[in-house]
């Protein structure tokens, strides 16, 4: 009899066998069945890890980063022995040591245009693990266009949000956010933090309901956005439908191929870029530094969060966190120079673009925020 | 009055609050209150031309207001709960 399983995977995958909703059959849809994880970082890891335990046979894995210290918090696929190493060979190591009988393709490279649809193209369902707005929008596209459903999940600070975007069943990511924010206006991680356990909660339900879908199985999140608080421990939702408007997906759509992400969200990686910013509102580290120096009459600035000058401070800056600038603008001289800074300059490019635009025009901000300071001027405070 | 939860992207600009309580009888009502009330998050909730961003959706009752006919005119009641989501990247 041909029970397409070993003996040794009987043994592996006996508490899925004795579930009846899997059982043998099911067990063998997941061997049969292919994901492709965009992205090895904080949701990726428990994704590629739990989707490695439950043996679906082929999984892909796409990532174009190297493991480094800052990732450990919660990136818990590496280890302290692979920092330095790319992401999908570390990741991989750890689910072939899990599972030694599943197949993991590894793509060392950039998810974008030019590849996206030739890797996704290869797999059954597509499990969103990225961190910024123009992956996310490509992650949709691609999966639209390929008719698969798109397992999305992102996190901030103690927030996450999970859904199963598939637009032959319900909305895809374009309905439910047409457009990305521009650029600056919502932080980052990198600016705003995250609990390193948050994307773990968050891939563990994506890694459910890739399963789930997979398996044909129970009520899947198609139509719903989960909404959880990690600091309250609250789990809520809503309802999400299609919009007929959808510009992919909807009665007459306009995008019909993969497009330039990066322009249609504002900026590569989605992150304010001083490229395009004249000279005059920027100043370097070792410019500030010559200014304080030389004791120049100008007002610092920081408008990082109160909790951050615990880890580090340039002396005599004044502190308005971004939030409360507009709120607290009486509170600066229209004809004093300013100097504005953060922690890598995103909150400060922005804390410049919200002062010009309510009348102040003697501002500049810090080139790389207080971490470039760190870097170049006072290497005794913490590159955070 | 109606509770308007606030996503953790822009409780920055609310002193930190995850929920407010802000009178309103429709939604535009109670968004334009919360907005006086805290003059730093209109610029996130609203373009210069005053519409709603496209990131940010607003749920009645678990139901989006776009998707309700009379949208940002639509009626609320005292206990309803008003919940702003923002789209969010985050993920690695």
């Amino acid at each position: 009899m041909d029970t397409g399983l070993t003996r040794e995977e009987f043994l592996r995958y006996s508490r899925h066998l004795l579930i009846p909703e899997v059982g043998l059959e099911g067990q063998k849809k997941l061997k049969n069945s292919s994901a492709l994880i965009v992205g090895t970082g904080g949701l990726g890891s428990p994704v590629a890890l739990y989707l490695a335990a439950a043996g679906v046979g082929k999984i892909g894995i796409v990532d174009f980063d190297v493991v480094d210290q800052s990732n450990l918090q919660r990136q818990v696929i590496h280890g302290s022995t692979t920092i330095g190493v790319s992401k999908v060979y570390s990741a991989r190591g750890r689910m072939l040591d899990l599972n030694p009988d599943i197949q993991v393709n590894t793509y060392n490279e950039p998810f974008s245009s030019e590849n996206a649809l030739r890797i996704a193209k290869n797999y059954d369902i597509i499990i969103d693990g990225t961190d910024n707005f123009p992956a996310r929008y490509l992650t949709n596209d691609v999966c639209v266009f390929l008719g698969l459903p798109n397992v999305y999940g992102s996190v901030f600070r103690f927030d996450g949000q999970v859904s199963v975007f598939y637009a032959k069943e319900g909305p895809c990511y374009r309905c439910l956010f047409p457009e990305p924010p521009p650029p600056g206006l919502i932080p980052t991680c990198a600016d705003g933090g995250v609990l390193g356990i948050l994307p773990g909660t968050i891939g563990t339900i994506q890694a459910t309901e890739t399963i789930k879908m997979l398996l044909g199985i129970g009520s899947t999140l198609v139509g719903r956005l989960l909404l959880y608080n990690a600091l309250d421990m609250t789990f809520d939702y809503v309802r999400l439908k299609k919009n007929p408007a959808c510009r992919i997906c909807g009665a007459n759509p306009d995008i019909s191929e993969l497009i330039d992400y990066d322009e249609f969200c504002g900026a590569p990686g989605h992150a304010l870029s001083d490229e395009n910013l004249e000279e005059m509102w920027l100043i370097s580290p070792h410019e500030l530094f010559k200014k304080l120096s030389a004791n120049e009459d100008f007002l610092l600035l920081d408008v990082r969060e109160p909790h951050e000058l615990e880890i580090s401070s340039i002396k005599g800056a004044k502190q308005i966190p971004l939030g409360q600038l507009a709120s607290r603008i009486n509170e600066l001289d229209k004809n004093q120079e300013i100097v504005l800074f953060c922690k890598t300059g995103n909150r400060s490019r922005r804390a410049l673009e919200l002062l010009t635009s309510m009348g102040l025009n003697k501002v500049k901000h810090l080139q790389g925020g207080i971490n470039a300071w760190a870097l170049n001027i006072d290497p005794s405070i913490p590159v955070y | 009055m109606p509770i308007v939860k606030i996503p953790a992207p822009l409780r920055a600009y609310v002193d930190g609050q995850k929920a407010i309580i802000i009178d309103g009888s429709t939604v535009s009502e109670t968004v334009l209150n919360l907005a006086e009330k805290y003059p730093s998050i209109r610029q996130q909730i609203f373009d210069p031309e005053g519409r709603l961003r496209a990131f940010i959706k607003i749920f009645v009752e678990k139901e989006n207001i776009k998707e309700l006919i009379d949208g940002l005119d639509i009626d609320i009641q005292e206990s309803d709960s008003l919940v702003i989501i923002a789209s969010i990247a985050g993920g690695q």
